[in-house]
Protein backbone atom coordinates (compact mmCIF):
# COMPACT_ATOMS: atom_id res chain seq x y z
CA UNK A 1 0.00 0.00 0.00
CA UNK A 2 3.01 2.09 1.20
CA UNK A 3 4.75 1.66 -2.00
CA UNK A 4 2.13 2.06 -4.68
CA UNK A 5 2.17 6.20 -5.93
CA UNK A 6 -1.98 6.96 -6.59
CA UNK A 7 -2.89 10.27 -8.53
CA UNK A 8 -3.70 12.10 -5.20
CA UNK A 9 0.03 11.97 -4.57
CA UNK A 10 1.19 12.54 -8.22
CA UNK A 11 -1.03 15.70 -7.83
CA UNK A 12 0.42 16.71 -4.66
CA UNK A 13 3.90 16.87 -5.99
CA UNK A 14 5.66 20.07 -7.00
CA UNK A 15 4.97 21.29 -10.65
CA UNK A 16 8.12 23.50 -10.78
CA UNK A 17 11.38 21.60 -9.92
CA UNK A 18 14.00 24.07 -7.82
CA UNK A 19 16.66 25.40 -10.73
CA UNK A 20 17.99 27.61 -7.69
CA UNK A 21 21.46 28.38 -7.84
CA UNK A 22 22.43 30.58 -5.58
CA UNK A 23 21.75 31.40 -2.04
CA UNK A 24 20.49 35.52 -1.70
CA UNK A 25 20.87 37.92 1.08
CA UNK A 26 18.01 40.37 -0.03
CA UNK A 27 14.90 42.68 0.99
CA UNK A 28 12.09 41.15 1.50
CA UNK A 29 8.95 43.65 1.39
CA UNK A 30 6.70 43.39 4.66
CA UNK A 31 4.40 46.64 5.93
CA UNK A 32 1.39 47.64 4.56
CA UNK A 33 0.35 50.32 2.45
CA UNK A 34 1.69 53.06 1.90
CA UNK A 35 4.18 51.77 4.89
CA UNK A 36 6.94 49.55 3.04
CA UNK A 37 9.08 47.84 5.77
CA UNK A 38 12.06 45.58 4.83
CA UNK A 39 13.34 42.55 6.31
CA UNK A 40 16.66 41.17 5.19
CA UNK A 41 16.56 37.59 4.69
CA UNK A 42 18.53 34.30 3.31
CA UNK A 43 16.57 32.53 0.67
CA UNK A 44 17.79 30.71 -2.30
CA UNK A 45 17.69 32.76 -5.68
CA UNK A 46 14.21 31.81 -6.94
CA UNK A 47 11.86 31.85 -4.51
CA UNK A 48 9.19 34.71 -4.00
CA UNK A 49 10.26 37.87 -2.87
CA UNK A 50 8.19 37.30 0.11
CA UNK A 51 7.79 33.15 0.95
CA UNK A 52 10.27 30.06 1.32
CA UNK A 53 12.98 32.24 3.63
CA UNK A 54 15.62 30.34 5.28
CA UNK A 55 16.51 33.25 7.94
CA UNK A 56 15.71 36.46 9.00
CA UNK A 57 18.95 38.52 9.99
CA UNK A 58 17.64 42.01 9.83
CA UNK A 59 15.33 44.90 8.81
CA UNK A 60 15.63 48.07 7.48
CA UNK A 61 13.33 50.89 8.11
CA UNK A 62 13.13 53.29 4.45
CA UNK A 63 10.84 55.82 6.46
CA UNK A 64 12.84 58.52 8.20
CA UNK A 65 11.92 58.15 12.43
CA UNK A 66 11.10 61.43 14.20
CA UNK A 67 14.96 61.66 15.00
CA UNK A 68 15.81 62.22 11.21
CA UNK A 69 17.15 58.32 11.04
CA UNK A 70 16.64 55.57 8.83
CA UNK A 71 17.42 52.52 11.09
CA UNK A 72 18.78 48.96 9.74
CA UNK A 73 19.49 46.63 12.07
CA UNK A 74 21.77 43.13 11.21
CA UNK A 75 22.83 40.23 12.83
CA UNK A 76 26.14 40.37 12.08
CA UNK A 77 27.39 36.85 13.67
CA UNK A 78 24.42 35.39 11.12
CA UNK A 79 25.40 37.72 8.06
CA UNK A 80 29.14 36.16 8.58
CA UNK A 81 27.98 32.31 8.65
CA UNK A 82 25.58 32.70 5.76
CA UNK A 83 28.27 34.58 3.57
CA UNK A 84 30.40 31.60 4.70
CA UNK A 85 28.02 29.29 3.27
CA UNK A 86 28.31 31.15 0.22
CA UNK A 87 25.27 33.41 0.14
CA UNK A 88 25.03 36.15 -2.39
CA UNK A 89 23.88 39.65 -1.26
CA UNK A 90 21.42 41.87 -3.25
CA UNK A 91 22.70 45.67 -5.06
CA UNK A 92 20.97 46.91 -2.42
CA UNK A 93 22.13 45.06 0.46
CA UNK A 94 25.30 45.31 -0.68
CA UNK A 95 24.62 49.41 -0.56
CA UNK A 96 23.65 49.22 3.12
CA UNK A 97 26.41 47.28 3.84
CA UNK A 98 28.73 50.00 2.64
CA UNK A 99 27.12 52.61 4.28
CA UNK A 100 27.69 50.72 6.93
CA UNK A 101 31.34 50.28 7.13
CA UNK A 102 31.18 46.47 7.08
CA UNK A 103 32.22 46.78 3.43
CA UNK A 104 33.31 49.07 0.96
CA UNK A 105 30.96 51.55 -0.31
CA UNK A 106 29.40 49.91 -3.59
CA UNK A 107 30.10 51.42 -6.61
CA UNK A 108 26.02 51.75 -6.99
CA UNK A 109 26.11 54.29 -4.52
CA UNK A 110 28.98 56.60 -5.70
CA UNK A 111 26.91 56.28 -9.78
CA UNK A 112 23.87 57.42 -7.75
CA UNK A 113 25.51 60.19 -5.76
CA UNK A 114 27.47 61.01 -8.78
CA UNK A 115 24.15 61.36 -11.46
CA UNK A 116 22.17 63.71 -8.40
CA UNK A 117 24.88 65.77 -8.32
CA UNK A 118 25.21 66.33 -12.23
CA UNK A 119 21.52 66.67 -12.05
CA UNK A 120 21.97 69.28 -9.24
CA UNK A 121 24.66 71.47 -11.39
CA UNK A 122 21.95 70.88 -14.53
CA UNK A 123 19.30 72.73 -12.23
CA UNK A 124 21.85 75.35 -10.79
CA UNK A 125 22.99 76.30 -14.52
CA UNK A 126 18.92 76.61 -15.55
CA UNK A 127 18.15 78.09 -13.17
CA UNK A 128 20.91 80.74 -13.56
CA UNK A 129 20.27 81.61 -17.50
CA UNK A 130 16.46 81.56 -16.65
CA UNK A 131 16.93 84.41 -13.87
CA UNK A 132 19.49 86.03 -16.82
CA UNK A 133 17.44 86.17 -19.44
CA UNK A 134 14.69 87.97 -16.71
CA UNK A 135 16.83 90.52 -15.84
CA UNK A 136 17.70 91.15 -19.55
CA UNK A 137 14.00 91.29 -20.50
CA UNK A 138 13.68 93.81 -17.63
CA UNK A 139 16.40 96.06 -18.75
CA UNK A 140 14.97 96.04 -22.45
CA UNK A 141 11.52 96.68 -21.08
CA UNK A 142 12.86 99.91 -19.58
CA UNK B 1 20.86 47.67 33.77
CA UNK B 2 20.21 44.48 35.70
CA UNK B 3 22.76 42.25 33.34
CA UNK B 4 25.38 45.54 34.03
CA UNK B 5 24.30 44.92 37.47
CA UNK B 6 25.01 40.88 37.67
CA UNK B 7 28.53 41.34 35.98
CA UNK B 8 29.18 43.92 38.62
CA UNK B 9 28.56 41.85 41.37
CA UNK B 10 30.13 39.13 39.97
CA UNK B 11 33.56 41.44 39.62
CA UNK B 12 32.91 41.77 43.57
CA UNK B 13 33.15 38.42 44.52
CA UNK B 14 36.76 38.62 42.60
CA UNK B 15 37.92 41.25 45.07
CA UNK B 16 41.08 41.20 46.76
CA UNK B 17 41.91 38.51 43.59
CA UNK B 18 43.16 41.48 41.24
CA UNK B 19 42.50 39.89 38.13
CA UNK B 20 43.42 41.03 34.85
CA UNK B 21 40.07 40.68 32.86
CA UNK B 22 38.37 42.37 36.14
CA UNK B 23 39.80 45.33 36.25
CA UNK B 24 40.00 45.63 32.42
CA UNK B 25 36.31 45.04 32.94
CA UNK B 26 36.02 48.04 35.08
CA UNK B 27 38.29 50.02 33.25
CA UNK B 28 36.14 49.56 30.10
CA UNK B 29 32.84 50.38 31.91
CA UNK B 30 34.26 52.97 33.73
CA UNK B 31 35.51 56.49 32.00
CA UNK B 32 37.36 59.37 32.35
CA UNK B 33 35.31 62.47 31.53
CA UNK B 34 34.81 66.01 32.48
CA UNK B 35 32.21 65.41 35.01
CA UNK B 36 32.59 64.82 38.96
CA UNK B 37 36.00 66.78 38.72
CA UNK B 38 37.68 64.05 36.79
CA UNK B 39 37.86 60.93 38.91
CA UNK B 40 38.14 58.39 36.38
CA UNK B 41 38.71 55.73 39.06
CA UNK B 42 34.87 56.18 40.75
CA UNK B 43 33.35 52.83 39.53
CA UNK B 44 36.37 51.45 41.08
CA UNK B 45 36.67 52.73 44.15
CA UNK B 46 32.67 51.94 44.81
CA UNK B 47 33.74 48.14 44.40
CA UNK B 48 36.17 48.02 46.63
CA UNK B 49 35.71 45.72 49.46
CA UNK B 50 36.55 48.23 52.29
CA UNK B 51 33.82 50.93 50.74
CA UNK B 52 31.10 47.82 49.95
CA UNK B 53 31.04 46.80 53.75
CA UNK B 54 30.60 50.82 54.90
CA UNK B 55 27.74 51.14 52.76
CA UNK B 56 26.28 47.75 52.93
CA UNK B 57 26.51 48.74 57.30
CA UNK B 58 25.29 52.01 56.40
CA UNK B 59 22.38 51.33 54.54
CA UNK B 60 21.05 48.88 57.67
CA UNK B 61 18.86 46.35 57.69
CA UNK B 62 15.06 46.35 58.18
CA UNK B 63 13.50 43.59 56.95
CA UNK B 64 9.96 44.78 56.67
CA UNK B 65 10.90 47.54 54.83
CA UNK B 66 13.04 45.91 52.25
CA UNK B 67 10.55 43.31 51.27
CA UNK B 68 7.64 45.17 51.11
CA UNK B 69 5.75 44.31 48.38
CA UNK B 70 4.88 47.05 46.05
CA UNK B 71 1.32 49.08 46.09
CA UNK B 72 -0.95 47.69 43.95
CA UNK B 73 -0.33 44.01 44.81
CA UNK B 74 -0.40 44.25 48.62
CA UNK B 75 -4.09 42.65 48.48
CA UNK B 76 -2.74 40.02 46.37
CA UNK B 77 0.69 38.48 47.59
CA UNK B 78 -0.10 37.68 51.42
CA UNK B 79 -0.27 33.68 51.30
CA UNK B 80 -1.25 31.16 54.30
CA UNK B 81 0.64 28.21 54.34
CA UNK B 82 1.27 24.84 56.40
CA UNK B 83 5.10 24.46 57.04
CA UNK B 84 7.39 21.84 59.23
CA UNK B 85 10.07 23.03 60.86
CA UNK B 86 12.32 22.54 57.72
CA UNK B 87 10.39 24.14 54.78
CA UNK B 88 10.03 27.01 57.41
CA UNK B 89 13.56 27.16 57.22
CA UNK B 90 13.57 26.71 53.09
CA UNK B 91 11.51 29.45 53.11
CA UNK B 92 13.16 31.78 54.93
CA UNK B 93 16.27 31.05 53.60
CA UNK B 94 14.50 32.10 49.86
CA UNK B 95 13.20 35.28 51.53
CA UNK B 96 16.62 36.25 52.83
CA UNK B 97 18.61 35.43 49.15
CA UNK B 98 15.22 37.51 47.66
CA UNK B 99 16.15 40.32 50.30
CA UNK B 100 19.79 40.24 49.02
CA UNK B 101 18.62 40.93 45.43
CA UNK B 102 16.66 43.58 46.73
CA UNK B 103 19.66 45.20 48.62
CA UNK B 104 22.04 44.88 45.58
CA UNK B 105 23.37 48.44 44.96
CA UNK B 106 22.82 49.77 41.54
CA UNK B 107 26.82 50.42 40.44
CA UNK B 108 27.72 54.38 40.87
CA UNK B 109 29.69 55.31 37.62
CA UNK B 110 30.89 58.04 35.38
CA UNK B 111 29.19 58.91 32.43
CA UNK B 112 29.91 56.97 29.29
CA UNK B 113 32.68 58.35 27.20
CA UNK B 114 31.38 58.82 23.78
CA UNK B 115 33.83 57.90 20.83
CA UNK B 116 33.12 60.42 18.04
CA UNK B 117 36.71 59.84 16.13
CA UNK B 118 34.97 59.50 12.54
CA UNK B 119 35.87 55.61 11.51
CA UNK B 120 35.37 56.45 7.60
CA UNK B 121 34.89 59.90 5.70
CA UNK B 122 33.28 59.71 2.41
CA UNK B 123 32.01 62.90 1.44
CA UNK B 124 31.41 61.86 -2.11
CA UNK B 125 28.46 59.74 -1.94
CA UNK B 126 26.68 63.04 0.73
CA UNK B 127 24.05 63.56 -2.48
CA UNK B 128 22.42 59.96 -1.79
CA UNK B 129 22.34 60.16 2.16
CA UNK B 130 18.74 62.20 2.32
CA UNK B 131 19.26 61.55 6.43
CA UNK B 132 20.83 59.67 8.84
CA UNK B 133 21.20 55.64 8.85
CA UNK B 134 21.82 53.89 11.67
CA UNK B 135 23.23 50.92 11.84
CA UNK B 136 22.88 48.12 15.22
CA UNK B 137 24.31 45.09 15.62
CA UNK B 138 21.47 42.90 16.95
CA UNK B 139 23.63 39.49 17.52
CA UNK B 140 22.88 36.81 20.65
CA UNK B 141 24.94 38.80 23.32
CA UNK B 142 28.67 36.73 23.46
CA UNK B 143 31.65 36.93 24.17
CA UNK B 144 31.95 39.42 21.73
CA UNK B 145 29.16 41.38 23.08
CA UNK B 146 29.25 40.81 27.05
CA UNK B 147 26.96 44.12 27.43
CA UNK B 148 24.25 46.50 25.99
CA UNK B 149 27.19 48.72 26.30
CA UNK B 150 29.70 47.11 23.69
CA UNK B 151 26.96 46.74 20.98
CA UNK B 152 27.93 48.49 18.13
CA UNK B 153 25.66 51.25 16.99
CA UNK B 154 26.87 53.38 14.20
CA UNK B 155 25.48 56.73 12.37
CA UNK B 156 26.42 57.46 8.81
CA UNK B 157 25.58 61.15 8.60
CA UNK B 158 24.67 63.03 5.75
CA UNK B 159 27.76 64.76 5.09
CA UNK B 160 28.95 60.87 4.41
CA UNK B 161 30.79 60.29 8.01
CA UNK B 162 30.41 57.35 9.94
CA UNK B 163 30.47 57.49 13.28
CA UNK B 164 29.64 55.51 16.79
CA UNK B 165 26.40 56.98 17.58
CA UNK B 166 26.36 59.12 20.67
CA UNK B 167 25.08 57.64 24.18
CA UNK B 168 21.74 58.81 24.51
CA UNK B 169 21.37 57.74 20.26
CA UNK B 170 22.74 54.34 21.27
CA UNK B 171 20.65 53.50 24.27
CA UNK B 172 17.11 54.62 22.47
CA UNK B 173 18.33 52.11 19.29
CA UNK B 174 19.03 49.41 21.97
CA UNK B 175 15.85 49.99 24.08
CA UNK B 176 13.75 49.69 20.42
CA UNK B 177 15.37 46.32 19.58
CA UNK B 178 16.24 45.00 22.71
CA UNK B 179 13.45 45.86 25.22
CA UNK B 180 13.08 45.25 28.54
CA UNK B 181 9.97 44.87 30.63
CA UNK B 182 9.60 47.77 32.34
CA UNK B 183 11.56 50.25 29.69
CA UNK B 184 9.64 52.50 27.67
CA UNK B 185 11.80 53.43 24.20
CA UNK B 186 11.68 56.77 24.72
CA UNK B 187 12.53 58.00 27.99
CA UNK B 188 9.31 59.74 29.83
CA UNK B 189 8.92 63.40 30.57
CA UNK B 190 8.89 62.77 33.98
CA UNK B 191 12.70 62.89 34.41
CA UNK B 192 12.73 66.37 32.67
CA UNK B 193 14.18 68.92 35.48
CA UNK B 194 11.13 71.11 35.80
CA UNK B 195 8.63 68.26 36.70
CA UNK B 196 11.40 66.52 38.72
CA UNK B 197 11.24 69.21 40.72
CA UNK B 198 8.10 68.49 41.52
CA UNK B 199 8.10 65.28 41.82
CA UNK B 200 10.98 65.59 44.85
CA UNK B 201 8.73 64.59 47.66
CA UNK B 202 9.52 61.68 50.06
CA UNK B 203 6.61 59.52 48.81
CA UNK B 204 8.32 59.36 45.17
CA UNK B 205 11.90 58.94 45.94
CA UNK B 206 12.02 55.09 45.74
CA UNK B 207 9.85 55.21 42.97
CA UNK B 208 11.83 57.20 41.01
CA UNK B 209 14.77 56.14 41.85
CA UNK B 210 13.56 52.63 40.61
CA UNK B 211 12.01 53.61 37.18
CA UNK B 212 15.54 55.44 36.45
CA UNK B 213 17.48 52.18 37.14
CA UNK B 214 15.12 50.49 34.95
CA UNK B 215 14.99 52.65 32.42
CA UNK B 216 18.43 53.98 32.12
CA UNK B 217 21.74 52.64 32.36
CA UNK B 218 24.04 53.38 35.32
CA UNK B 219 26.68 55.65 33.16
CA UNK B 220 23.54 57.10 30.79
CA UNK B 221 24.26 61.27 31.56
CA UNK B 222 20.22 61.36 32.20
CA UNK B 223 20.78 58.56 34.80
CA UNK B 224 23.34 60.21 36.28
CA UNK B 225 21.67 63.61 36.25
CA UNK B 226 17.99 62.71 37.44
CA UNK B 227 19.91 60.88 40.61
CA UNK B 228 22.54 63.26 41.54
CA UNK B 229 19.65 65.43 41.79
CA UNK B 230 17.16 63.13 43.67
CA UNK B 231 20.37 62.02 46.42
CA UNK B 232 21.41 65.79 46.50
CA UNK B 233 17.69 66.82 47.64
CA UNK B 234 17.56 63.97 49.74
CA UNK B 235 20.58 65.57 51.67
CA UNK B 236 19.73 69.33 51.73
CA UNK B 237 16.05 67.95 53.33
CA UNK B 238 17.61 65.53 55.57
CA UNK B 239 15.05 62.63 54.34
CA UNK B 240 17.70 59.82 55.19
CA UNK B 241 15.31 57.74 56.81
CA UNK B 242 13.30 57.18 53.60
CA UNK B 243 16.18 55.62 51.69
CA UNK B 244 17.40 53.64 54.43
CA UNK B 245 17.08 49.79 54.10
CA UNK B 246 16.83 50.47 50.34
CA UNK B 247 19.55 49.72 47.80
CA UNK B 248 19.70 53.46 46.95
CA UNK B 249 21.44 53.96 50.48
CA UNK B 250 24.95 52.94 49.34
CA UNK B 251 25.16 54.92 45.98
CA UNK B 252 24.18 58.22 47.67
CA UNK B 253 26.25 57.91 50.29
CA UNK B 254 28.88 56.89 47.81
CA UNK B 255 28.03 60.70 46.13
CA UNK B 256 27.59 62.68 49.14
CA UNK B 257 31.32 62.04 49.58
CA UNK B 258 32.35 62.09 46.11
CA UNK B 259 30.57 65.83 45.72
CA UNK B 260 31.95 66.47 49.81
CA UNK B 261 28.70 67.13 50.95
CA UNK B 262 28.72 64.33 54.37
CA UNK B 263 28.00 66.97 56.39
CA UNK B 264 24.14 66.61 56.97
CA UNK B 265 24.58 62.69 56.60
CA UNK B 266 26.63 63.30 59.92
CA UNK B 267 24.07 65.50 61.08
CA UNK B 268 21.42 62.55 60.51
CA UNK B 269 23.57 60.45 62.79
CA UNK B 270 24.74 62.89 65.54
CA UNK B 271 20.86 63.64 65.99
CA UNK B 272 19.77 60.56 66.50
CA UNK B 273 22.89 59.24 68.79
CA UNK B 274 24.58 56.54 65.79
CA UNK B 275 27.71 58.11 66.42
CA UNK B 276 29.22 54.78 65.40
CA UNK B 277 27.33 55.31 61.55
CA UNK B 278 28.86 59.00 61.25
CA UNK B 279 32.39 57.76 62.05
CA UNK B 280 32.02 54.82 59.09
CA UNK B 281 30.84 57.98 57.12
CA UNK B 282 33.75 59.92 57.99
CA UNK B 283 35.69 56.99 57.45
CA UNK B 284 34.01 56.26 53.82
CA UNK B 285 35.04 60.54 52.87
CA UNK B 286 38.53 59.48 53.44
CA UNK B 287 38.83 56.27 51.47
CA UNK B 288 36.96 58.78 48.61
CA UNK B 289 39.16 61.48 48.63
CA UNK B 290 41.98 59.70 49.15
CA UNK B 291 42.92 61.07 52.79
CA UNK B 292 44.54 59.14 55.66
CA UNK B 293 42.40 57.26 57.81
CA UNK B 294 41.99 58.77 61.46
CA UNK B 295 42.29 56.20 64.23
CA UNK B 296 40.76 56.74 67.91
CA UNK B 297 37.71 56.37 69.58
CA UNK B 298 34.21 56.52 67.36
CA UNK B 299 33.99 60.24 69.30
CA UNK B 300 37.87 61.69 68.56
CA UNK B 301 37.01 60.70 64.74
CA UNK B 302 33.92 62.76 64.98
CA UNK B 303 35.25 65.46 66.81
CA UNK B 304 38.57 65.52 64.73
CA UNK B 305 36.94 65.65 61.42
CA UNK B 306 34.89 68.71 62.05
CA UNK B 307 37.81 70.18 63.17
CA UNK B 308 39.73 69.62 59.82
CA UNK B 309 36.91 70.81 58.19
CA UNK B 310 36.22 74.01 59.77
CA UNK B 311 39.99 74.48 59.23
CA UNK B 312 39.92 73.98 55.56
CA UNK B 313 37.35 76.03 55.14
CA UNK B 314 38.74 79.12 57.00
CA UNK B 315 42.10 78.67 55.08
CA UNK B 316 40.46 78.67 52.04
CA UNK B 317 38.18 82.06 53.07
CA UNK B 318 41.64 83.64 54.60
CA UNK B 319 43.60 82.81 51.33
CA UNK B 320 40.30 84.68 49.17
CA UNK B 321 40.67 87.26 51.27
CA UNK B 322 44.68 87.90 50.44
CA UNK B 323 43.93 87.49 46.68
CA UNK B 324 41.46 90.05 46.47
CA UNK B 325 41.45 89.81 42.54
CA UNK B 326 40.40 85.81 42.53
CA UNK B 327 37.46 85.93 40.87
CA UNK B 328 35.19 82.77 41.66
CA UNK B 329 31.77 81.90 39.33
CA UNK B 330 28.94 82.03 41.04
CA UNK B 331 28.39 78.58 41.01
CA UNK B 332 31.54 77.99 42.97
CA UNK B 333 30.40 80.75 45.52
CA UNK B 334 27.01 79.05 45.86
CA UNK B 335 28.81 75.81 46.71
CA UNK B 336 31.08 77.28 48.91
CA UNK B 337 28.73 79.30 51.18
CA UNK B 338 26.40 75.76 51.37
CA UNK B 339 29.23 74.02 52.47
CA UNK B 340 30.35 77.07 55.43
CA UNK B 341 26.67 76.64 56.69
CA UNK B 342 26.31 73.18 56.27
CA UNK B 343 29.59 73.02 58.45
CA UNK B 344 28.41 75.36 60.97
CA UNK B 345 25.19 73.49 61.54
CA UNK B 346 27.49 70.14 62.06
CA UNK B 347 29.64 72.17 64.73
CA UNK B 348 26.26 73.11 66.45
CA UNK B 349 24.92 69.81 66.68
CA UNK B 350 28.02 68.43 67.80
CA UNK B 351 28.04 71.14 70.60
CA UNK B 352 24.51 70.02 71.59
CA UNK B 353 25.73 66.42 71.56
CA UNK B 354 28.39 66.97 73.54
CA UNK B 355 26.89 68.72 76.00
CA UNK B 356 24.03 65.99 76.17
CA UNK B 357 26.80 63.32 76.94
CA UNK B 358 28.34 65.69 79.39
CA UNK B 359 25.17 66.41 81.55
CA UNK B 360 24.58 62.60 80.92
CA UNK B 361 28.18 61.82 82.48
CA UNK B 362 28.75 59.14 79.66
CA UNK B 363 31.36 60.19 77.72
CA UNK B 364 35.16 61.00 79.72
CA UNK B 365 37.34 61.70 76.82
CA UNK B 366 39.06 64.86 77.32
CA UNK B 367 38.89 66.14 74.49
CA UNK B 368 36.76 69.36 74.27
CA UNK B 369 36.18 71.55 70.78
CA UNK B 370 38.23 74.78 70.89
CA UNK B 371 36.18 77.23 70.06
CA UNK B 372 37.34 79.66 67.05
CA UNK B 373 37.96 83.44 67.64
Amino acid sequence: MENTVVLEDLKKMRRFIDRSKHLMIRLSLRGCTNRPFYHIVVQKNRSPRDKQIKDQIGTFDPLVNQFGERIVALDFDKLRYWTGMNAKCSTPVLQLLGLSGFYPIHPTTRLQAMRIQKKGEEEKLRKQSNSEEKTQEAAQEK
Amino acid sequence: MAALSRKICFLTKLNGHSSLTCDRLIRRLSSSDKVLKERPDLLHLFLKPKVTAILKKLTGKNSQKTMEPMIARRAVTSKYKMLTDEELKQEMERARQVEKTRLQMPPYMNARRWNNRPLSCDPDIAPVLTSKYIFVDISEASKRIPVNHARTVLCRHKNGVLQHADVETHDRIVRTYLPVPGQEVLTPPLFEEDRLKELLTPVWYTYLLEYACTQLEPDNPEFLRVTHTIYEHIAKEGHFHHLEATRFFGPMAFHLAVIDKLESLIIFYIESDRLSDAKDVILLGQIVNDEPETEGSVFTIVQMYVKDQVEKVYNTIQTQSQQATVVKSEKDQRIFQEKVQGLEKLQNVLKTFTRKLASTGIASTGNTIRKRS
